[in-house]
Parts: structure tokens; C-alpha cells; sequence
């Protein structure tokens, strides 16, 4: 048995929802709500945005192990390593002559000195 | 569905088409706000596309299940801690201007900042389950499902908005006739 409203006397009794809001459109009137502008331009616009966040969102992941911190702490030592050996090496040492160069007059005069 | 798995990306188009309407409406009345209602059907489109494959038909229809998506987007904003509490008078602009005479359109314009403001003032999920019941028309049952709630949850959780909103608009509108 319905109530005035339409809501339900019993507590496990389903409401009618017709009578329910055929009763609050009688006190309220609910065109009364703003309009909201859902033209196809707007919603095609939010899709096309929606796709591109997505396009986005794959790049990142593509390059994500980039900014990755342990990849990123891995790529400091490796440069420090570099830099310190670097430092030491003939081809910094002797900017006049190729490093190259450097590199293999030093280990021809190796091999010679240790020939003689 | 099938068509948005596959990576069709006007199968989203379609799907904003036929079914962003809802989401807009629901986002813009929940939020207040028409720019953060484009973002929130943004965000429920992006899921849509992210997560097309998880989609059960069987738990929710296409437009349940994105605003579904659209209510829990809602509803992390509004419990943002930055957020304010207000009622927000953007909405007041769009009143559609279609009456002949200005005394109507003033009358219709104070009675829709009543319900505004009533439906502002509520708590959020019992503006969600207005707003869904009342307004967009869907079934008690799936709007349970919408806002994760059973059924007689619902039910009750809607009974308190009406009598919210119904005392918030005959206290006010006495207010103003009584001053």
C-alpha cells in the first residue's frame, strides 16, 4: 500500500517511482534547474580531449623508465665514474693530439717498452 | 565497446555522443561549476578508453557504468580539502531567457536559485541521488548502483533529500514572503 508521495507504508515494500516524482514535480518545478549545454560540439570536443590525455598519458609511460629513480641514480653514478676515470685518462690529458690517437700511442709505447 | 577495445577512437565520439549528456549534466549540477564539469567528463571519457576492457555489462549498463565513474569523480572534488562550501551562482547565468516578459523570467530565475540552493546545500550523495532520481530519471535500482549503495539504502538516503530540499525551499520561500 502506497503512501501519500508515493513512498511505501511497508519498510521492505519497493516505492512507486512514477507517483514519486509525478508527486515532487507537482511541488517543485524542476525546469526551473539551469541549463547545461550538452550540444554534440562539446561533447565531441571532451572526447577529442579525452583521446589526446590519453595519447599523452601512453608517451609518458613509454618514456617512464627514464624519470625512474633508480634508473636515474643508476645513470648519476655512471656519469661520476666517467668523469673521475675520465679526468685521469690521456685524452683529456693531451688535448693537443686526438683521444684516440692518445689512446693508442700509449699503448703501442706499452707494448714496445715492455718488448724492449 | 568492443570497437573502443580495439583502439577506434571515434567509437569514443559515439560514446560521448550518446551517452557525455548525463555525465555533464550530473558533473555540472554536482559541481557547480561548467569548467570543472569538463573535466570530470573528460576524466570519465579517458577511463572509458583506459578501461573499456574491464567493463562487465552485466553489473551496469554503458551509461550506469560512466556515471558511475562520473559520481566518484564527483565526489573525490567535493571532498577535496581546498574546496569550499558555496553556492555556486555560475549556474544562474544560464538561464535560458525563452519568456516573453521580464517579471516571469525574474520569477523563473529566483525559483531556480530556491532549488539551486536548496540541491547546493545538501550533502553529496543525497544531491547525487536527487539529482539521478528526480532529475535524469533513472531507476531507483540503478541509481543504487550508481552511487554503490543497496537498494533500500537508496531509498531512504532519497526520502531525506526531499524532505531536504522540500523544507529548504518552502522555509526559504516563506522567508522571502514573510520580509
Amino acid at each position: 500500500m502506497m503512501s501519500f508521495f508515493g513512498w511505501p507504508r511497508r519498510r521492505d515494500a519497493q516505492p512507486d517511482e512514477a507517483a514519486l516524482r509525478a508527486s515532487l514535480h507537482a511541488a517543485l518545478d524542476l525546469r526551473h534547474l539551469p541549463v547545461v549545454d550538452t550540444e554534440p560540439a562539446r561533447l565531441r570536443c571532451l572526447a577529442d580531449n579525452a583521446l589526446r590525455a590519453a595519447r599523452r598519458e601512453q608517451s609518458e609511460q613509454g618514456f617512464g623508465w627514464l624519470l625512474a629513480p633508480r634508473f636515474a641514480g643508476f645513470l648519476l653514478v655512471v656519469t661520476l665514474a666517467g668523469a673521475a676515470a675520465g679526468l685521469r685518462a690521456p685524452m683529456f690529458a693531451s688535448p693537443g693530439t686526438g683521444g684516440l690517437t692518445a689512446l693508442l700511442d700509449l699503448s703501442l709505447s706499452a707494448t714496445l717498452g715492455n718488448a724492449q | 565497446m568492443a570497437r573502443i577495445v580495439a583502439g577506434d577512437e571515434a567509437a569514443l565520439r559515439d560514446v560521448a555522443l550518446l551517452h557525455g549528456g548525463r555525465v555533464l549534466r550530473l558533473a555540472q549540477r554536482m559541481l557547480g561549476s561548467a569548467a570543472e564539469a569538463d573535466e570530470v567528463a573528460q576524466d570519465t571519457l579517458l577511463r572509458v578508453w583506459q578501461h573499456a576492457a574491464d567493463w562487465d555489462q552485466a553489473r551496469a549498463g554503458l551509461p550506469g557504468w560512466m556515471s558511475m565513474i562520473a559520481w566518484r569523480l564527483c565526489a573525490d572534488r567535493l571532498r577535496a580539502p581546498s574546496r569550499h562550501a558555496h553556492v555556486n551562482i555560475e549556474l544562474a547565468d544560464d538561464v535560458p531567457s525563452r519568456e516573453p516578459d521580464a517579471e516571469t523570467a525574474l520569477m523563473r530565475a529566483q525559483s531556480m536559485s530556491l532549488i539551486q540552493r536548496a540541491l547546493q546545500a545538501l550533502p553529496a550523495r543525497q544531491r547525487a541521488a536527487f539529482l539521478l532520481f528526480y532529475v535524469e530519471e533513472v531507476s531507483g535500482q540503478e541509481a543504487a548502483d550508481i552511487l554503490g549503495l543497496r537498494l533500500r539504502a537508496f531509498w531512504s538516503l532519497l526520502h531525506r533529500a526531499r524532505e531536504a530540499v522540500e523544507r529548504q525551499v518552502g522555509v526559504t520561500a516563506a522567508k522571502g514572503s514573510s520580509s
